[in-house]
């Protein structure tokens, strides 16, 4: 935290931002997919800024001076769950989009409740 | 009425907005680390080489102290594979 | 199904085994150096990109690769709970390595199989 020029964590909560404006402003489905991966990497680059300096090394070895390896080791796995997510995410949308031919969430929806 | 419609047009200004009010909120409060993590963090550093052998500590915390964390994201992979295959089976037939 | 061009089909040829080795080098040494399990695993799963790029027919099974994931998630799960938890605190310093050589094995190879699952599922199932 607060090294160098720019902020990991101030970086981080300007990108948590922008997907979150992502998902509620936009109607289009793979723009809604493509904020999920930005909040995974605001959520990733936060946690990797925990307790961070610039004057640390990497965690391997026996150095005293060592970044803290919890946070990367969480993050490790988090970074596999975005690509499942993502990818379940994707298909789940083509599947739609061959029912519908649509992809707006509001038409869709619309067109489910014709549907019934 | 009035105020639907002007809503509706200005849906989203008014978002961001409200986004770069939460974005200020959040970068105005004061950061600071939980002391438990730091306790873990001196815990870890001093004692992974002694309980697992292993000179990467990434590697000693996700095979070893948390092996749960590792099992359970391995099976959810393994689910959303499973997932992806049978969305996209019934495609094929109709 | 249109061919490929001949440039990319004999570059990406020649670089095939060295990702395989790159893949396996970051696996084994995964508990000494940076990388371990899912890195390699992500490295490895290259190579079925390059599979589809060089040859163009499909002829990987998709089931058998499932299947070969599943078998791993089991090995991967008994060999954690003889380990972690059944053994813990008994295991004499020198298996240690080999525990952790072999998770990080297993754990590459099942994210390397699920991986070309999910790319192969998309570019022969899903681009229609």
């Amino acid at each position: 935290m607060n090294s160098g020029f720019l902020d990991g964590t101030l970086v981080a909560l300007a990108l948590f931002a922008i997907g979150v404006y992502g998902l509620l402003a936009r109607h289009n489905i793979i723009k809604t997919i493509m904020s999920f991966g930005i909040v995974q990497a605001a959520i990733i680059l936060f946690f990797l800024n925990i307790n961070y300096t610039l004057t640390l090394s990497p965690p391997i070895g026996d150095g005293s001076n060592m970044a803290d390896p919890f946070p990367q080791a969480l993050m490790i796995t988090a970074i596999v769950i975005g690509v499942a997510v993502t990818a379940v995410g994707l298909t789940m949308f083509m599947s739609l989009y061959h029912h519908y031919g649509s992809t707006n969430w509001v038409k869709i929806q619309k067109m489910r409740k014709e549907r019934k | 009425m009035k105020i639907t419609r002007l809503i509706a047009r200005h849906r989203r200004k008014m978002i961001a907005t409200w986004l770069v009010i939460v974005f200020a909120l959040m970068a105005s409060l004061p950061l600071q680390s939980h002391p438990g993590s730091q306790e873990l963090y001196h815990y870890i550093t001093a004692n992974f080489m002694e309980d697992t052998q292993a000179a990467n500590a990434v590697t000693a915390i996700y095979l070893d102290y948390r092996m749960f964390d590792t099992l359970f994201e391995t099976l959810l992979l393994l689910v959303s594979v499973i997932g992806i295959i049978y969305f996209s089976a019934h495609e094929g037939d109709s | 199904m249109e061919k490929h061009s001949k440039l990319l089909r004999v570059t990406m040829g020649a670089i095939y085994p060295f990702i395989i080795i790159f893949g396996l080098y970051v696996i084994f040494n995964g508990h000494t150096t940076p990388g371990g399990g899912f890195q390699g695993g992500a490295i490895l799963s290259a190579v079925f990109i390059v599979q589809y790029f060089t040859t163009y027919q499909k002829t990987t099974s998709l089931q058998l690769l499932n299947k070969i994931e599943k078998i791993l998630y089991l090995a991967l799960v008994l060999v954690a709970i003889l380990f972690v938890f059944e053994l813990r605190g008994s295991v004499p310093d020198m298996f240690k390595p080999y525990y952790l050589v072999t998770m990080n094995t297993l754990i590459g190879i099942k994210v390397a199989c699920g991986l070309s699952i999910i790319f192969y599922r998309f570019v022969l199932f899903e681009s229609r």
